[in-house]
C-alpha cells in the first residue's frame, strides 16, 4: 500500500470516528429533551 | 530570536490570564470544577488539551519518527476509551457531582465503595501523577534547553513556576482560559509545521521515496518489523482503557454546565484530536526523514529539532509553543488533580483530620492552595533526576493507570452486582499484574496491561459473585435515576 492511501485510510477512519461520537451525542441529547418534555 | 520572543510573549499571556481568572475563585467548587459551569467551548478544548501532554506533542512524534506512521493507530484505541467513557461513565459522574455535590473520581469510588476505596484510589493517583508530572516538566525543560540554551534544573523552575502561578490564583477558570489559547497554538502550529514540513520534503510522493529510501517498514500502513501489530495492539489497548477512566478528563466532567454540554463537549475534543493526530503523522514520517539516523534514546528531540533546524523561524516559534502549551496544559491540571487527592479525598478521612472541626469553604479553598504548592515543588523535586524519555514514563504510568481504576469506575457507576471487596480485588489485582508483568522483563512481548487488566476484571467479578457477599448500595440509583441530573 502507497503511503498516500495508507495516510488516505487513516484519515478516513479518524473522521469515521469522529462522526460516530456526534451522532451518539446528538441522539442521546435529544432522546434525552424528548424524556424531559414528556 | 523570534522563537524566544513567541515564548516569551506566550507565558506571559498565561500567567496575566491566571490572575484575571484568580477573581471568580472564592470555593473549593470554584478551584477545582470552576463552579460547575463551564460551557462547551471552554470544555471542549479543556478537556483534549489535558489528555494531550508531552506525550503527544513530543512523544509520539518521536515514536512515529522510530516506528513509522503506523503507530498513529493508537489515536483510534485512545477514541474507543473515549467512547466507552461517554456511554457509560461521563454522563453518570455529572449526574453523581450534580446531585451528590461529587468533585472526583475517588468521590464516586468512595460514594460507592466506601472511604477505604476513596483513599485507594486517591493514592493511585497521586503516585501516578506526581510520575506524569516529572514526564511533563522534562518535556518542557527540553523545549526551554534547545530554545533558551540554559540548563536543565532552572528550565524545570521557570516552567513550574509559571503553571504554579496560573493554576494556584485561577484553578479550573484559568486552567480552562489558559487550555483555549494553548489548544488553538497547539492545532494552528501543528497543522501548519504538517504542511510545511510535507511540502520542504516533495509532498506525499517525495515523502515515500525517502522513507523508502531509509528503510521500507516504515511505509507499511498496520505493524511492521520495528513495531508488530501484536505489540501495537498491545500499547493502544492500554492507552484505550487508561482513558475509559482517566482522572485529569473525569474531573472536568463535573464542571459542565450542562449534561448536553458535556456530551458535545467531547466530540469537539475528539475532533480536535482527530486533526492534531493526522498532522502528527505527518510530522513525524518527516522528522524520520531530516533525521534517518536518530537513536531510540533521543526520540523526544524530534520535535524541537524540526521546530527550530527545519522550519522558518515564525512557524517554529509556533511549534514550540505548541509543545510548551501542551506540557502547561497538562502540569496545570495535574497540580489539581494530585492536590485534590490529597486535600479532598485522603486529608479528610486520616484520624487526626476527623477530629479536627470541619474546614470553611474559604479554608478549604486556601488548604487546596496550600497543597497545590507542595505538589508543584515535590514535582520539580522529582523532575531533577529525569526518569527515563517521556513516552516512557507516559506509558509506564498509563499501565497502572488502565489496569487500577477503569475497571472499578465502571463497576461503580454501571453494576449492581459490584462489591466493596470485589473493587479492592481489582485494583490490587490490576497492579499487582502490571507490576508482576514488568518484573517478568514482558514474556511473550506482550504489553503489561493484558495480565493487569485481566486481574482486575477477575479480581472484581470473583469478589463480587460471591454469594455470601451483598453488593455496595447502587450509586447509578442515587446518581442517575432519582436525581434531576436528566432534567
Amino acid at each position: 500500500m502507497s503511503l498516500a492511501a495508507g495516510l488516505s485510510l487513516m484519515g478516513s477512519v479518524f473522521l469515521a470516528v469522529w462522526l460516530v461520537f456526534v451522532i451518539y451525542s446528538e441522539i442521546s441529547i435529544r432522546r434525552e429533551k424528548e424524556e424531559e418534555s414528556k | 530570536m523570534t522563537v524566544k520572543l513567541v515564548l516569551v510573549l506566550y507565558m506571559v499571556i498565561l500567567v496575566v490570564l491566571g490572575i484575571l481568572s484568580a477573581r471568580r475563585v472564592h470555593s473549593e467548587g470554584d478551584y477545582l470544577v470552576a463552579g460547575r459551569g463551564l460551557g462547551t467551548v471552554l470544555l471542549g478544548v479543556t478537556l483534549p488539551a489535558t489528555q494531550m501532554s508531552t506525550g503527544t506533542a513530543i512523544g509520539t512524534v518521536g515514536y512515529i519518527a522510530f516506528y513509522g506512521y503506523q503507530y498513529d493507530w493508537f489515536w483510534v484505541a485512545l477514541w474507543a476509551g473515549w467512547f466507552i467513557s461517554l456511554v457509560l461513565i461521563a454522563p453518570k459522574m455529572w449526574a453523581f457531582g450534580q446531585k451528590n455535590g461529587g468533585m472526583t473520581m475517588p468521590d464516586v469510588l468512595g460514594a460507592r465503595f466506601g472511604n477505604a476505596l476513596r483513599i485507594i484510589s486517591a493514592i493511585v493517583i497521586l503516585i501516578s501523577f506526581l510520575l506524569l508530572f516529572s514526564a511533563e516538566y522534562e518535556g518542557a525543560a527540553t523545549v526551554f534547553q534547545l530554545v533558551f540554551g540554559i540548563s536543565y534544573v532552572p528550565c524545570v523552575l521557570i516552567v513550574a513556576i509559571i503553571v504554579l502561578v496560573y493554576a494556584l490564583l485561577g484553578g479550573l477558570f484559568s486552567i480552562a482560559r489558559n487550555d483555549l489559547l494553548q489548544m488553538a497554538v497547539f492545532i494552528v502550529g501543528y497543522i501548519a509545521a504538517a504542511c510545511y514540513a510535507l511540502h520542504a520534503v516533495g509532498g506525499i510522493h517525495g515523502l515515500q521515496t525517502r522513507l523508502m529510501h531509509i528503510n521500507p517498514e516504515l511505509l507499511k500502513p498496520f505493524g511492521n518489523k520495528l513495531m508488530p501489530v501484536g505489540t501495537l495492539v498491545g500499547l493502544s489497548l492500554g492507552t484505550m482503557v487508561t482513558f475509559i477512566a482517566y482522572p485529569l478528563d473525569s474531573m472536568k466532567f463535573f464542571s459542565a454546565s450542562k449534561k448536553s454540554t458535556l456530551r458535545r463537549a467531547i466530540w469537539i475534543g475528539i475532533l480536535m484530536q482527530v486533526v492534531i493526530g493526522f498532522a502528527i503523522a505527518i510530522i513525524g514520517a518527516v522528522g524520520r526523514v531530516i533525521l534517518p539516523n536518530f537513536s531510540k534514546s533521543t526520540m523526544d528531540s524530534v520535535a524541537p529539532y524540526i521546530a527550530l533546524h527545519a522550519m522558518p523561524p515564525v512557524l517554529g516559534a509556533l511549534l514550540m509553543a505548541a509543545v510548551l502549551g501542551a506540557v502547561m496544559a497538562v502540569s496545570s491540571s495535574i497540580i489539581m488533580i494530585v492536590a485534590s487527592a490529597f486535600s479532598h479525598d485522603i486529608y479528610p478521612f486520616l484520624p487526626f483530620a476527623k477530629r479536627r472541626p470541619q474546614m470553611s469553604e474559604a479554608g478549604k479553598l486556601r488548604f487546596e492552595r496550600i497543597v497545590s504548592l507542595i505538589v508543584a515543588i515535590v514535582g520539580v523535586l522529582i523532575a531533577i533526576r529525569p526518569l527515563g524519555p517521556v513516552s516512557a514514563i507516559v506509558t509506564v504510568v498509563q499501565q497502572f493507570m488502565a489496569s487500577t481504576l477503569a475497571v472499578s469506575m465502571i463497576a461503580a457507576l454501571n453494576w449492581r452486582r459490584a462489591t466493596v471487596s470485589g473493587a479492592i480485588a481489582s485494583i490490587v489485582g490490576g497492579f499487582i499484574g502490571v507490576l508482576g508483568w514488568y518484573a517478568m522483563g514482558d514474556p511473550f512481548t506482550l504489553s503489561p496491561v493484558y495480565c493487569g487488566l485481566l486481574l482486575s476484571i477477575v479480581g472484581m467479578l470473583v469478589f463480587s459473585l460471591r454469594p455470601s457477599v451483598a453488593p455496595a448500595p447502587s450509586i447509578t440509583d442515587v446518581a442517575v435515576e432519582k436525581t434531576a441530573a436528566g432534567s
